[in-house]
């Protein structure tokens, strides 16, 4: 029988009076392309503003007139050249243009790392879901490629979905980045537009994406006949992450404290931004399951009720699904770090506020505070996702601790502890690594009280919206979990 | 059964019809026997229901310290009956009272407080918690009802030494045999000193010699303790175990109480097959 076969068979419309068993798949498929809709929306925002500040850097609008001067219309070259050699701020802002584009190639980039993860933790929530559907197929004699490929395929479809209501989610948050100013204008409806090629594209490369992270996802999890298990016994993680986090760190702290971003050339201070953020993010993820590990042992020493042990123990039953849970707002908090230091250049740059110059970093700044707010959302649904994926994990053994008199308040305890504990973790290691990192490139900006504001208004934001993500669908998910199991079942 | 003494609990024409509580939202409250849309009133599950009632009008008795083993075919509304019994579900009519109190009528709170504290479970499996070892396991519920970690866990050990599992301590139940998965379980249950223990197919997963072994601890703890058993088994040599067996078939007791007369076999205690 092949996976397409499988796939419809699994896939009938069912009669009204049976769907209730269905409710979780219905709801869980929901959250899914959801999260898929979300994240299609703001890749194609920003991929429309970078569009939009290539047609401002191209004399003709096109790409291939950026690279090549000879490739551009004639009669719009010449008027560009014209309107450059009469004013002073158009030619600084055209000097400028290329730094604008590659800000927000910078920025897209940034934005596939959360949204390859978002992609990954839905086909773990595909995969968790599914499990006794998935247990009694491979016992019925469907080999672990047929399951792996139906579950990636599911995925799939439900990356397509959303990426197709993302579109309408793009359309819907265009007007808003119309209200925007940069580069002292207003975008356009024909700047942000990246045009059918590119939507077409998007929704392809977004199912893609999904179908591969699902396949991935899917070889760390075993689909046996006697069910679906992530849990391989996972080891702790090893203490030689943190012995190398602190070599890089230091190592780091060596190099960057004999630079000075404010003096250095547009060029080399972006490299050392993107260097940054990069060396940051893959340094927090390094050490961000050994610290979370670290926490979670000690509370567990001597954890102060019920709740609290529970929730410790399920952290170190698996501290790298913990930490990937909240994993996200570790960018969004060195992006708050790098676009609150931006807004002190912008504001104090110069007496000559209109220059191309001032303009960029505030430009800079208010391009930060949207990549922030991307990087947030992101993370805020990833982080949901994940958890949605975990609540229902664990939904037979709470059941079953709920049969013997466990309150619902104290299983929501331990669930919100589940979630809190890694996130303070990982913002608190994301903030101490950032504010150590920048403080030799910007001098005492932190000490400064609108950056360091900013910074932490930053952090509080994508903190809010992250726990606010993984607590709705803690209680979606237990709420699903619960509901769809007959009381004597 | 023997009436003398005050019965621990006592369940009246307990109906259970599926169905119909999945047509309409769950109610703590339920029509007094005879008032309009009581069992036996038109329209309502026990009269006229089209399809098989879980329970039928099922009226049971339980004394302190008794033990009664509920036996009968797959399907036949044996655990309906003990979930029914134990407050887990609420029947779609009849009562249920423990030492006087009415289940249904008890706000959801207290009747999960009173699982917790007067009720111990011992299910098939799955009961344990996977990531906790087992002297956490057992702590568990004692910390539920507000006992400080340190002493709950020293109590744990004092269950884990008793029923001689103390190596297993930090063990967790993967790593663990059904045997002494089932072992810590029955821990776990008397840990709070409930008044009433309830067994779901205890032994289901077990093999026969890890099944008596784990029948035996389950009985003598219990007795030691002066708590009453309901055991949902379709074995009749766990029923043995057991001072009374009821039968059930199609939700409905089928025979009187009565004793059993098989006897529970002898095998030579092993340790718990992986």
């Amino acid at each position: 029988m092949s996976t397409f076969a499988l796939w419809r068979l699994f896939h009938r419309p069912a009669p009204a009076a049976h769907r209730t068993g269905t409710r979780a798949a219905d709801s869980t498929t929901l959250l899914a392309v959801v999260a898929f809709a979300a994240a299609t929306a703001i890749f194609l925002t920003v991929l429309g503003g970078l569009h939009g500040f290539i047609w401002r850097a191209s004399p003709d609008h096109t790409i291939p007139c950026l690279l090549s001067e000879s490739r551009c219309d004639a009669a719009a070259l010449a008027a560009h050249k014209h309107a450059v050699a009469a004013s002073k701020v158009a030619a600084e802002q055209a000097s400028l243009s290329s730094t604008y584009i590659v800000l927000a190639v910078f920025a897209c980039l940034l934005l596939l790392v959360p949204f390859a993860a978002l992609a990954g933790s839905a086909a773990r929530l595909a995969a968790s879901r599914r499990d006794a559907r998935l247990a009694a197929l491979r016992l019925a004699g469907a080999t672990t490629g047929q399951v792996v490929r139906l579950t990636a395929f599911d995925s799939a479809l439900q990356a397509l979905a959303g990426a197709v209501i993302g579109i309408a989610g793009y359309f819907a948050l265009m007007p808003l980045i119309m209200l925007l100013t940069f580069q002292n204008q207003h975008f356009t409806f024909a700047q942000l537009w990246v045009g059918p090629v590119a939507l077409v594209a998007t929704v392809l490369g977004v199912t893609l994406l999904a179908l591969v992270s699902a396949l991935l996802t899917l070889r760390r999890v075993a689909i046996t006949p006697l069910g679906v298990s992530a849990r391989q016994g996972q080891p702790l993680p090893s203490s030689a992450r943190f012995v190398i986090f602190l070599v890089a760190l230091v190592g780091a702290l060596a190099v960057l404290s004999n630079m000075q971003l404010i003096n250095a050339g547009t060029g080399v201070m972006l490299a050392i931004v993107f260097v940054l953020i990069v060396g940051c993010f893959t340094l927090i993820n390094l050490v961000g399951s050994f610290a979370v590990t670290l926490r979670a042992r000690a509370r567990a020493r001597r954890p102060k009720n019920a709740a609290t042990m529970i929730a410790m123990r399920r952290i170190l039953d698996n501290p790298k699904r913990a930490w990937r849970n909240v994993s996200g707002i570790g960018l969004a908090v060195f992006i708050a770090g790098i676009t609150s230091v931006c807004a002190l250049f912008g504001s104090s740059a110069g007496g000559d506020v209109d220059s191309a110059a001032t303009i960029m970093m505030h430009d800079i700044g208010t391009g930060g505070l949207l990549t922030l707010a991307f990087a947030g959302v992101l993370a805020a649904v990833s982080s949901g996702v994940m958890q949605s994926a975990s609540v229902i994990d664990q939904a037979n053994e709470y059941r079953m601790l709920m049969l013997e008199g466990t309150s619902e308040a104290t299983l929501r305890r331990a669930r919100f502890t589940e979630v809190l504990t890694p996130l303070n973790t990982v913002v608190a290691l994301a903030a101490v690594c950032s504010a150590l990192l920048l403080a030799p490139l910007v001098g005492n900006a932190f000490t400064q009280p609108a950056p360091l504001i900013s910074f932490v208004g930053g952090v509080a934001l994508c903190y809010a919206l992250v726990l606010v993500g993984a607590l709705a669908a803690n209680r979606t998910a237990a709420r699903v979990a619960r509901t769809t199991t007959r009381a004597d079942d | 059964m023997n009436n003398t003494a005050q019965p621990i609990l006592t369940a009246t024409g307990l109906t259970m019809d599926y169905a119909a509580q999945a047509a309409k939202p769950r109610t703590a409250q339920q029509p007094a026997p005879g008032a309009p849309g009581a069992p036996g009133a038109p329209g309502v599950p026990g009269a006229f229901a089209p399809h098989p009632l879980a329970l039928n009008r099922v009226n049971f008795t339980l004394q302190p310290g008794e033990t009664v083993a509920v036996m009968g075919p797959s399907g036949s509304g044996k655990s309906t009956l003990l979930h029914a019994l134990a407050g887990i579900i609420t029947p779609t009519a009849g009562t249920v009272q423990f030492r006087g109190a009415d289940l249904a009528a008890m706000p959801d709170a207290e009747r999960t407080a009173l699982r917790r504290n007067a009720f111990g479970f011992v299910f098939q499996s799955g009961q344990l918690l996977p990531e906790l070892p087992a002297v956490e396991n057992i702590a568990l519920p004692l910390m539920l009802g507000g006992m400080p970690y340190a002493q709950a866990t020293s109590q744990a050990v004092l269950w884990l030494e008793r029923f001689g599992l103390r190596a297993l301590m930090a063990q967790r139940p993967g790593e663990m045999s059904g045997g002494q998965m089932q072992r810590v379980a029955i821990a776990r249950a008397l840990s709070v000193g409930p008044a009433v223990i309830f067994a779901d197919e205890p032994t289901g997963a077990l093999d026969q010699t890890t099944g008596h072994e784990v029948m035996r601890l389950l009985m003598d703890a219990a007795r030691a303790n002066n708590a009453s058993v309901v055991l949902v088994t379709h074995d009749p040599n766990v029923a043995a175990y057991c001072s009374h067996t009821v039968h059930m078939r199609d939700g409905m007791i089928t025979a009187a109480p009565r004793a059993v007369a098989v006897q529970p076999q002898s095998v030579p205690v092993q340790g718990g097959a992986r």
